[in-house]
């Protein structure tokens, strides 16, 4: 809403900041969500379409879409990240040989990870998709 | 309680302009708690990493990014940028 020279009137956001003469300073969150490994589908791709679909359900109303391993609804993206691969861990040199030997660190430490994304334009949307994501892995 | 399926179109109360005072920022993370907030220079502008909140803010010319786990610590660095910048 511009008030200027006894008027009132509606503009968009990007035409007021022309009018104003100012550069927006634009500010972007990215909250990082680690699922643990029992509560994630065994796949990445299956972690996004199992998303996909809770997220067409919560938001009928939203362009939601999705891409490899990401989701979006409106202009906020959730990205699924795969777990990290395993670690090699070194074994100590066991007494009784003389060989060495190397072992994969424990797999349940290893979570998928959702990256969301989103403006401060679109913050409400972005938290209630937080929420819901806390809610349907029960984090 | 789940909130029920909507459209979801609320706009922000505040849009902030301008260049970020990058100094007024670390003096609100260190009065806010952050007193491990670490500053560096990159190429395009700076980084700040806050190790204790597991959180680092990208700022440039003309945009901050947050990246963060923490809920709280996303919603703390927000109201201090908030704070430092001009809006409208």
């Amino acid at each position: 809403l511009i008030m200027k020279n006894d008027s009132v009137r509606i503009a968009r956001v990007c035409d007021a900041w022309q009018e104003l003469g100012v550069t927006p300073h634009q500010i972007r969150y990215t909250q990082r969500v680690d699922l643990p490994s029992h509560t994630t589908a065994p796949h990445t791709h299956n972690t996004t379409h199992h998303l996909h679909a809770t997220l067409t359900r919560e938001f009928p109303c939203e362009s939601v879409s999705v891409g490899e391993c990401q989701v979006s609804v409106g202009e906020v993206l959730v990205r699924v990240q795969p777990p990290e691969p395993d670690v090699i861990v070194p074994q100590p040199p066991s007494s009784s040989s003389s060989s060495s030997h190397t072992s994969t660190s424990a797999a349940s430490n290893h979570a998928t990870t959702l990256l969301v994304s989103y403006t401060h334009q679109d913050e409400t949307l972005g938290c209630k998709i937080m929420k819901i994501i806390q809610e349907t892995y029960d984090l | 309680s789940k909130p029920g399926p909507s459209s979801v179109s609320v706009y922000p109360s505040r849009y902030p302009y301008g260049t970020l005072s990058v100094e007024d920022l670390m003096q609100g993370l260190s009065q806010a708690g952050m007193v491990d907030a670490r500053l560096e220079e990159d190429a395009g502008g700076c980084i700040i990493t806050v190790e204790s909140e597991d959180a680092m803010l990208q700022i440039r010319d003309n945009s901050t990014h947050i990246i963060t786990s923490r809920l709280e610590t996303r919603e703390k660095i927000r109201d201090l940028l908030l704070k430092c910048l001009s809006h409208i």
